[in-house]
């Protein structure tokens, strides 16, 4: 295992770097913009226009810019923001916090619906329950975040009156509507991933041997036919804290919350270089991250699997 | 100038010169219009516990060093005091930080006399060193400051003359001086020095109605009250300002913005066109409505055949129907523009209206106008070529926005009307500028907005190719226009100026002015009162009351 998990870091350390690499030579070759015309603003003549990119660094050549970054990052100095002056790295930090908090909340929120909704659906499969459920699953999994979001607005803020317009990742009620905008897809793609992995669980023999031992429904179905349902649900789990990293963009956006997807998409809008790069950075070693942890969890759920 | 879309929204206090598209938010001090409705005479004494007003700015967060930041918006201007401020009317400057200025007979240079006993928010005091200090940091090439575009380009140095005294000197006359200087950001020096840009940046030391208590980037900023505000002259209470504390949120999402306006979390914000009903029904809001000196316009790359030709240009003029385009894009709340300067702008001449009018509205008249030079549909598929047997097909680039869409597929469908065939490109506001700059697009449709008529120097002067010039205009009979306009002090004679390139540019039509929309802004009429406002829609924070 030890092994394994060195190997692992190492791959997620060069694909981190590879992954910025490709980002820091794309946004300057082939993705049209300049960040230089936008911070001169509208009122500069083409001679400030050329001061200014001299002062940020971005007439040098691409290798020496990358070359510059790469010495740079590797003493912990990300650059700074071109629009903000800022250090990226103080900016990514500030950020990091409320990105984890709404990914992690979301993840929970759909967790905790997607097994219970999979689990119930599954029992009572074929059902009005299940019916009504699956319906529920195949709407909520199909609409767009932003649209989720704006309608939570709408109903709970403006009409009920009830809940905050803006997100605020530090009181309950005002991470209650983000965390649901973004969480209800993956809950609902994760009731369907449950209820059919259930199914085939709970047709085992195995199973019916649990219950013609007479052991309580309950322990059946949680202890003996869930826990071996898992396997394939951790691995989409997984999966599924990516998409929550990605769509925490759109989300923070709907919501006023200063975190990742902020950052990465103001960076973007303005082509702000070294915005951009950091946020990709850790956005990356958190997706590498969670699918170690996901492979070493693997070993946990089904005992079959070794990383020898 | 051009607009600006996403970034931070210019607005000023006044009216500063908005950048592209004005943002008709601003909340700072002035803004948007409003016939002064008296709102309902309410009690104003605070509740107890500090009184708050919030506001939101829909520009992204970008820096607030007033030396590395060229957009300008509510969150600056409610730190960074202007030195003077418009009237109401937008017709005069009162003294805030100075109390007297004087132009040399020649105009090149203009003497300054500041208020005594003012002192930065840090004590340290406000005095023509400091003044100067910061008129340098702006001239610095090497420094290269955003925000110092114009100075440097108008001004070559400052002198000191005594402890209050300061002159500025300029290169050309410069009619536009006292507007410019009227939202120019000074900060304290001491302060600047003392804590650098990065740090400086978090704290905003300088004098105007507000202090900065916290910078939380791309989230807020909370500002407290500065007691020793000295206020701006033509308030109804000059020098209070009336709310204990002033949070200002950083929220982009249009649809977001009005939501929180209708629950109350913001006390104050612009209204999108499509939630004016909306606000009008709610009894809690006041809307202030108010011309806009914005224009938005269909513009060409005047160096890209077809449009090099003059007749081309024109007959596309006369194809076009505002009104079709108010009543899509903007439920016919916009004012139909013929003439370039936008319905607010200080420069506007209604007559200019009619002018243009004579060469707008009839694409029959484009037709034959094409017909005659040779632009012929020759294969009967609707498209016409040009004498190259080329197709009329060009592209028409926009930022992406729902409104500059729907602009721009009305457009398309009036052209393709008279046999011109268009593709829309969406893009956004960087990439709009970069390949506005560098010429590499064929149509466009977008807008710019300042309060004063020099706006068209940015649009249109030929040193100005490669930035602001999008119409890529190399005229130099148009360049001596603007300098007259530029360099003229005398109103009567600047106005005159002004109406010539205004009617220049009716007759060469190197771009198409379209609409100039209103400015509308609600208010949270429960939670907080406003005095008066000026034509523009804009208040002063003294005259801003919180509602028990």
């Amino acid at each position: 295992m030890v092994n394994f998990l060195i190997r692992r870091l190492f791959t997620t350390l060069i694909l981190a770097v590879a992954l910025v690499a490709v980002v820091f030579i794309m946004l300057r070759t082939i993705v049209p913009g300049d960040p230089i015309q936008t911070l001169a603003g509208d009122f500069a003549t083409p001679e400030m226009i050329e001061s200014l990119r001299i002062k940020q660094g971005l007439d040098k050549p691409l290798h020496i810019q990358f070359f510059i970054f790469v010495r740079n990052a590797l003493q912990g100095d990300l650059g700074n923001s071109i629009f903000t002056g800022l250090p990226v790295t103080d900016r990514v930090i500030g950020a990091y916090p409320v990105t984890i908090r709404l990914t992690i909340y979301s993840f929970l929120f759909s967790m905790t619906l997607g097994l219970m909704l999979g689990v119930i659906t599954s029992y009572y499969h074929d059902t009005w329950l299940d019916n009504i459920m699956r319906i529920m699953s195949v709407t909520f999994a199909s609409v767009p975040t932003f649209w989720l979001g704006l309608m939570l607005i709408l109903i709970f803020a403006v009409w009920l009156d009830v809940l905050p317009v803006q997100g605020d990742m530090l009181s309950l009620e005002g991470l209650l509507l983000p965390a649901i905008s973004l969480g209800a897809g993956s809950a609902a793609s994760l009731a369907r991933l449950v209820r059919a992995s259930m199914l085939e669980v709970l047709n085992t023999e195995y199973v019916r041997t649990a219950r013609a031992k007479g052991l309580h429904e309950w322990g059946v179905v949680v202890k003996h036919s869930l826990r071996n349902a898992l396997v394939p649900i951790i691995t989409i789990a997984g999966f599924q804290i990516g998409g929550l990293l990605g769509g925490a963009i759109i989300t923070e956006n709907i919501f006023g919350l200063a975190g990742m997807g902020t950052l990465v998409i103001n960076g973007i809008t303005s082509r702000d270089y070294p915005v951009v790069q950091g946020t990709v950075l850790f956005t990356a070693f958190t997706y590498l991250g969670v699918n170690i942890i996901v492979d070493v969890m693997y070993a946990y759920v089904d005992p079959r699997i070794r990383y020898d | 100038m051009e607009e600006p879309e996403e970034e931070a929204a210019p607005a000023e206090e006044e009216a500063a010169p908005a950048e592209e598209e004005p943002e008709p938010t601003k909340a700072s001090a002035e803004e948007e219009p409003a016939p002064t409705e008296e709102p309902a005479p309410t009690e104003e004494p605070a509740p107890t516990g500090p009184t708050r007003i919030t506001l939101v700015e829909s520009g992204g967060y970008t820096s607030l060093d007033p030396f590395t930041n060229a957009w300008h918006a509510t969150p600056t201007f409610a730190v960074f005091g202007p030195m003077w401020d418009y009237s109401l009317d937008l017709k005069e400057f009162g003294g805030i930080w100075v109390e007297s200025w004087e132009f040399a007979e020649d105009a090149l240079s203009a003497t300054f006399k500041l208020k005594p006993n003012l002192k930065f928010t840090d004590g340290t005091p406000i005095n023509a060193e400091a003044l100067k200090w910061n008129f340098d940091m702006y001239l610095d090439p090497d420094l290269a400051s955003p925000g110092g575009g114009t100075i440097r380009e108008f001004v070559s140095s400052v002198d000191v003359i005594d402890e209050l005294t300061f002159r500025i000197n300029l290169i050309v006359p410069w009619a536009m001086l006292m507007d410019e200087l009227s939202w120019k950001e000074i900060a304290s020096p001491t302060a600047y020095e003392t804590l650098g840009p990065e740090e400086y940046a978090q704290q905003l030391i300088s004098y105007g109605p507000w202090i900065v208590k916290k910078v939380t980037p791309d989230v807020s900023i909370e500002y407290v009250r500065n007691p020793d505000w000295v206020g701006v002259p033509f308030a109804e209470d000059p020098g209070d300002v009336n709310f204990d504390e002033l949070l200002i949120k950083y929220v982009t999402d249009e649809a977001v913005v009005y939501a929180m306006l209708e629950t109350g979390e913001i006390d104050y914000a612009p209204i999108p066109a499509q939630y004016l009903q909306q606000a009008r029904d709610n009894p809690n809001i006041e809307v202030v409505e108010s011309d806009g000196y914005d224009t938005y316009y269909l513009g060409f790359n005047n160096t890209f055949y077809p449009f090099t030709e003059e007749g081309v240009r024109q007959a596309i003029a006369y194809a076009i129907d505002r009104e079709e385009i108010n009543l899509i894009a903007f439920e016919g709340e916009a004012n139909l523009l013929y003439q370039p300067l936008g319905t607010a702008n200080t420069g506007y001449n209604p007559e200019m209206e009619e002018y243009g009018m004579q060469t707008s509205n009839d694409p029959e008249m484009a037709k034959v106008m094409l017909d005659e030079l040779g632009f012929v549909d020759s294969d009967g598929d609707g498209i016409r070529e040009d004498p190259n047997g080329d197709k009329m097909e060009y592209e028409l680039m926009f930022p992406q926005d729902p409104t500059r869409q729907r602009i721009a597929e009305t457009l398309q469908s009036q052209l393709r009307n008279i046999g011109i065939n268009t593709m829309l490109v969406v893009v956004d506001a960087t990439l709009m500028r970069q390949r506005t700059a560098e010429g590499s697009h064929q149509m466009i449709t977008w807008g710019y907005a300042m309060l004063t008529p020099d706006i068209t120097t940015y649009i249109f002067r030929s040193s100005r190719i490669g930035a602001s010039n999008r119409n890529h205009v190399n005229d130099p009979y148009l360049d001596s226009l603007l300098d007259a306009q530029d360099q003229q002090l005398d109103p009567v004679k600047r106005q005159e100026a002004t109406d010539a390139i205004s009617e220049y540019l009716i007759d060469h039509r190197f771009h198409v002015p379209l609409l100039s929309p209103k400015y509308y802004n609600g208010y949270r009429s429960d939670k907080i009162r406003i005095a008066q406002f000026n034509i523009l829609g804009g208040f002063y924070w003294d005259d801003v009351y919180p509602v028990q």
